[in-house]
């Protein structure tokens, strides 16, 4: 069978008409199929982006606490070899208060008689001197900072070993004096170490630096202030000196010296 | 007997609330700011009772505040009583000349007297034993002071509701404002 064949001639611009609306509603059509997926996309694009979010936050959370974790790792293999390597007798303790009246710097530890803490008994941290114990309970002491005003600590310079006093000077200084000579050679950033007198605090340990040096030729007087080594505002764990065991920790200064004279 | 029990449930109120607003002081405010000032809690405590009692018993409210405070700081408690006294004094004698009754009367009773306390303590420091003499820290001064007022407001009316709830018959006498 033949197909029958189309009189083509008188149907084409009506053919031509149609498919050109055909093509238009097409097109609409996959306009407004676009649109509604690309309205799906972005809602889902928008809930997918929250849940990551949730996601994200979450782990910063646990990243910020895994972070505080290693460092509180760190810092305690520091205190523990700290306390390995020193012959001194160490307490660890933790700051649970400071003082409640402005412009008295002290803290409250959480050892006490109880503990074997006794007045006056050094306390430190891993990188320098903080203060020495002036009470005690049973289960806390009072610890005074050695900015305090009522601080006193035996000093000598780690360079020239000149001998003075460090005192408090309230929030993060003290000043060094009582030094015998009027001109001794004491220059900032020289190193003030602890002089180990009456075997409190050991010898050689670190107190501060000295940040600022006056000297008055006119009245033959020096002045010298100095700064912590340690922060003073930031202390988690710290050592209590039971006994110093007269460690030193100064450094020995060698010396060329020529043979040394026989005694008569 | 019921009035003495509620006396001495409300002084047992005044001094509870005073040595954990102390401990708050010296352990968490130091958790969260550090070495910053912080308010003068026993500052608040002593105008409140200054101004809103018998001076009996303010003086009596002084000698607790003082025994609890000694307990939270190395300062002499022989110091803290005189510079505590002057204080009271100073604050009974602004009452005498200046008064009216409320909230901001307050507020400004204890900037004064948290802007002198350091200044007191400064120069009656030397008759108490030695040290090095130093003046306030100018900084922790002023924001000690801007504290203190601050929580004055909300301090006041945590006072006043302890006075309503337990002693109800001072009522008449605070809003006269004068014991």
């Amino acid at each position: 069978m033949e197909a029958k064949p189309k009189n083509d001639d008188s149907f084409s611009p009506l053919v031509e008409i149609g498919s050109s609306f055909q093509n238009a509603y097409s097109q609409i059509s996959t306009g407004v199929q676009g649109t509604v997926q690309l309205y799906f996309n972005l809602v889902n694009t928008r809930i997918e982006n929250r849940l990551l979010s949730q996601k994200n936050l979450k782990l910063k959370a646990e990243l910020s606490s895994l972070t505080e974790l290693k460092l509180e790792n760190e810092r305690l293999n520091q205190l523990l070899a700290f306390k390995q390597k020193t012959k001194m007798s160490l307490l660890p303790s933790k700051v649970i208060g400071t003082d409640l009246v402005p412009d008295h710097y002290t803290l409250t530890i959480n050892r006490g008689s109880d503990h074997g803490v006794e007045k006056n008994m050094a306390v430190i941290s891993t990188g320098g001197v903080i203060g020495y114990i002036t009470e005690v309970f049973d289960n806390s002491s009072r610890v005074l900072l050695l900015v305090d005003r009522y601080a006193v600590i035996d000093a000598i310079v780690q360079r020239t070993r000149t001998r003075g006093l460090v005192e408090g000077l309230g929030s993060n200084s003290c000043r060094f004096s009582y030094i015998a000579s009027t001109d001794e050679d004491i220059v900032e950033g020289d190193l003030l170490v602890t002089s180990g007198l009456n075997n409190i605090f050991p010898k050689g340990f670190p107190i501060g630096i000295i940040s600022k040096v006056e000297k008055n030729r006119v009245e033959l007087k020096q002045y010298f202030e100095m700064r912590p080594v340690t922060n003073l505002y930031n202390l988690e764990e710290i050592f209590v000196i039971l006994k110093s065991n007269s460690e030193d920790l100064l450094p020995k200064i060698i010396e060329n010296t020529d043979k040394p004279k026989e005694e008569a | 007997m019921k009035k003495l029990g509620n006396l001495s449930l409300h002084y047992f109120s005044f001094i509870a609330l005073f040595f954990i607003a102390s401990t708050f002081s010296t352990s968490l405010w130091v958790l969260f700011f550090n070495s910053a000032a912080g308010p003068l809690i026993w500052v608040l405590f002593l105008v409140y009772w200054a101004l809103y009692r018998r001076t009996r018993e303010a003086v009596l409210m002084l000698y607790i505040l003082c025994f609890i405070l000694s307990e939270f700081s190395s300062t002499d408690f022989q110091q803290l009583l005189f510079n505590l006294h002057i204080i009271l004094f100073f604050i009974t004698y602004f009452k005498s000349r200046i008064y009216w009754d409320g909230p901001l009367y307050y507020m400004l009773a204890t900037g004064t007297c948290a802007l002198l306390f350091p200044v007191v303590q400064m120069f009656t420091f030397k008759w108490f034993g030695g040290g090095t003499w130093l003046a306030p820290n100018f900084f922790n001064w002023i924001m000690g002071t801007l504290l203190s007022m601050l929580i004055s407001l909300p301090s006041y009316q945590l006072f006043r509701f302890i006075d309503r709830k337990i002693r109800d018959t001072r009522n008449e006498s605070m809003e006269q404002g004068y014991l």
